[in-house]
């Protein structure tokens, strides 16, 4: 099948676009760098691939997902492209243009956000701007999906008409430069002889702008002396000539100036309104002052709104189906049928019990899941990393390490992907590594459980508090690791770009919520089905055979085994063990694993096998130490994958438990020194 | 014509327009990020926000906003004009 590719700068809509036109769901946002890999899709009507990139301003890399968009183009020529363009930024947006053009594949503009741009007062004539680029110019707006169809059209036009007849796009540099393109030019042309001379002139092109994406590349086509000589004498030709700048410098200068003077016929700015909304609302959201204590108290709602206002009401819902019709259904069912009890046991007091005392948490975790939702699409994210970026470097990270923060609480396996966009080296390995101590959706059921049985009265505020704590560590560890000779200083800075807000779409939200639900579900029927029926088993075999009392089952041996170590932290039990040892598996397990353990036919009848089982400064120091203790297996993987080493995800793995056992040491020595028991 | 002399972005009070003049003292790597953004020598910028204790500013450019560290836009030589 073709391949179609879409390019374009950060936050300019192409995810929301791909999702339009492929029927799959990717998830979009309101900021700079939501996409940090390439999806693929199918068209809906199947003749072509579609191929989503990471957004990026040129093609020349800075950060690691903007790096895949040169070597797509090298390693999988596609066979046209889409370049969706901000119509509200056009100018800049059409730099990564010039260089698409010189690339030298069949393309379509999508004029995206003319909405916006109209809002503003910007008025773009497409039809001139189409005719000076020599390509079609489609006007969108990709997240309405209004123009898309006619967009499809344009490119399935492009697959059938050949384009010999087309004059390749191309600047004219200047005389020295144009002489080195040539040397470079035919060199590539004689190692590729299948390939056009535009894209040997491309390829040209970007070695003079130094893209290290391509430098490797060419690598394998020339000899590295003959790529420094050219560009050397280049260099030198350009100064004997008076102009004191690089090559790069130079294609740039070239583009730009082409570019202003194509903007200046194309866009008209004459109802340029002054003061937008956006400068309205950020005057109150970023205000030097009273920007973080607005941040803190949206926080605090969102907890009351999950924990207290909403989320419980539903949760009690399903808990009263679950341990009653679903459970008792289930027993009645198998009995007719005649199944043994080792069945009966297996399917009612392991995997209901187990599976089910996880899915009651859903009605929270999916509000939680709204709300994050909420704040990528409005774009007060890039707003969070600018309110945070003092406090943050002040600890040796970015402002910028807030984004992986926020989707953490969510799940911490894309937050630690989301960490690609952030440009130093040592700031990103240090926020992948602290991003597991952002309290993910996973460790929430079990704060809800023991909060609700030892701290009812205050559940939001001690629910808050872990979210709290776990933000605290992490930024006390940031500032340990980052003065540690662990991690070489840097230069580092600070950009962030902001997007106008807009008001989230409600079918958009709830497609992204629904996605990051089912991803729940998945897991529910999946992992910790499994480690339902491994803990069930476990607990019920012992040296003897099956049907051992559960104190002297296999679980229990092999958590008696660790007990004692957990002694000075409140809670060296096997039971204890026995439910951190399964959460590595997911953190939901440690819940299904107390609910198997303490066999209980409903919450409330938990609560009370957890209020024997526990005292509340013991369930704290508990709280605490699953905030903590390790990252889950599926965020270990992912980190052993970002950094490319298996040191660093054993390092997280440590670094954590060692943190957990000193904080929850600290905790329970500490409240037993004042008078809790 | 001599009131327009060079000077840091840092001493101009927020809500002002100032033309920048260099941006030879900016680090290649955060250059590059302006430049991407359309913000180079020659270009009219305005101050919008100014962060407290050292926090970032906001600096707007043709209806685009960018945050920006204070020890960064220090570097930036603007004029006034």
């Amino acid at each position: 099948m073709n391949i179609i590719a879409l390019f374009g700068n950060p936050n300019t809509g192409k995810t929301s676009l791909f999702n339009k036109l492929t029927r799959s769901y990717a998830s979009v946002g309101n900021w700079s760098g939501v996409t940090v890999e390439k999806k693929v899709g199918t068209l809906r009507d199947k003749s072509a691939l579609l191929v989503d990139l990471p957004g990026a301003y040129s093609l020349h890399p800075l950060s690691l997902d903007e790096g895949v968009t040169s070597r797509f183009l090298i390693d999988e020529p596609p066979a046209s492209l889409i370049n969706i363009v901000d119509a509200s930024q056009l100018e800049r947006n059409l730099y990564l243009t010039v260089q698409l053009l010189e690339y030298g594949c069949p393309m379509v503009i999508g004029l995206n956000m003319i909405d916006v741009a109209r809002g503003r007062g910007i008025l773009i004539d497409e039809q001139r701007l189409s005719r000076q680029l020599g390509i079609p110019v489609l006007p969108i707006i990709a997240r309405s999906g209004q123009g898309t169809r006619a967009l499809l059209q344009h490119i399935a036009a492009l697959r059938t008409d050949s384009t010999a007849d087309d004059i390749p796009f191309r600047l004219d540099y200047g005389k020295v430069i144009e002489h080195t393109l040539q040397q470079l030019t035919t060199a590539i042309q004689s190692a590729l002889p299948d390939r056009t001379p535009q894209y040997a002139r491309w390829v040209a092109l970007q070695l003079l702008e130094s893209n290290p994406v391509v430098e490797q590349y060419a690598a394998s086509l020339l000899t590295p002396d003959f790529i420094r000589q050219q560009t050397e004498q280049c260099q030198q030709q350009l100064a004997a000539g008076g102009a004191d700048i690089t090559p790069s410098e130079q294609l740039r200068r070239v583009r730009t100036e082409w570019i202003a003077r194509l903007y200046s016929q194309v866009a008209d700015h004459s109802r340029a309104d002054s003061r937008t909304l956006t400068e309205k609302m950020d005057a109150v959201l970023t205000h030097p002052l009273l920007g973080i204590p607005i941040f803190l108290l949206m926080m605090f709602t969102i907890f009351k709104l999950t924990f207290d206002w909403a989320g419980n009401l539903l949760a009690d819902q399903i808990d009263a189906l679950i341990s009653g019709p679903v459970s008792s259904g289930a027993t009645s069912l198998l009995q007719l049928a005649g199944a043994s009890a080792f069945t009966q046991g297996l399917i009612v007091d392991g995997i209901i019990a187990g599976v089910g005392g996880v899915l009651v948490f859903m009605p929270q975790i999916a509000i939680l899941f709204l709300m994050i939702s909420l704040v990528e699409d409005s774009g007060y994210m890039a707003r969070i990393t600018l309110l945070m970026d003092r406090m943050m470097e002040y600890v040796g990270l970015n402002g910028k390490a807030f984004i992986p923060f926020i989707i953490g609480f969510g799940c911490n396996v894309p937050a630690i992907m989301a960490a690609r966009t952030i440009e130093q080296r040592r700031e990103r390995l240090l926020t992948i590594l602290l991003v597991p101590l952002m309290s993910c959706s996973a460790r929430l059921p079990v704060y809800i459980l023991f909060a609700g049985v030892f701290f009812a009265s205050h559940q939001a505020v001690v629910v808050m508090l872990m979210y709290v704590l776990g933000m605290i560590i992490a930024l006390g560890l940031a500032r340990l690791f980052s003065h540690s000779p662990l991690f070489a200083r840097e230069k580092s800075f600070f950009l962030v770009e902001l997007p106008p807000y807009r008001v989230p779409q409600p079918l958009s939200l709830f497609r992204s919520t629904w996605e990051k639900v089912k991803g729940f579900l998945h897991k529910a029927g999946t992992i910790i089905l499994a480690g339902s029926v491994a803990i069930w088993l476990l607990s019920h075999l012992g040296m003897q055979g099956y049907g051992v009392d559960m104190d002297h089952s296999l679980l229990a041996a092999i958590g008696g085994l660790f007990a004692p170590l957990l002694d000075p932290i409140g809670f060296g039990t096997w039971q204890a063990v026995a439910a951190l040892l399964t959460g590595f598996m997911a953190k939901e397990v440690v819940v299904s694993t107390m609910n198997i353990i303490y066999h209980a036919p409903t919450m409330e009848g938990l609560g009370v096998q957890l209020g024997s089982a526990f005292t509340a400064l013991q369930a704290f120091s508990f709280m605490v130490f699953i905030l903590l203790y390790t990252p889950c297996l599926a965020t270990v993987s992912v980190i052993r994958k970002e950094t490319q080493s298996w040191k660093w995800a054993g390092f997280s793995i440590l670094y954590a438990l060692i943190t957990a056992y000193i904080a929850a040491l600290l905790i329970y020595q500490l409240g037993r020194l004042i008078g809790y028991s | 014509m001599y009131l327009c002399s060079s000077m840091q972005l840092a001493s101009i009070p927020s809500g002002h327009s100032v033309r920048i003049h260099s941006l030879a003292g900016v680090d290649l790597l955060l250059r590059r990020r302006l430049m991407d953004l359309g913000v180079r020598e020659g270009t009219v910028i305005s101050i919008t926000r100014r962060g407290l204790w050292g926090g970032p500013v906001i600096i707007e450019y043709k209806g685009q906003f960018i945050g920006l560290r204070q020890r960064e836009a220090r570097l930036l030589e603007v004029t006034v004009s």
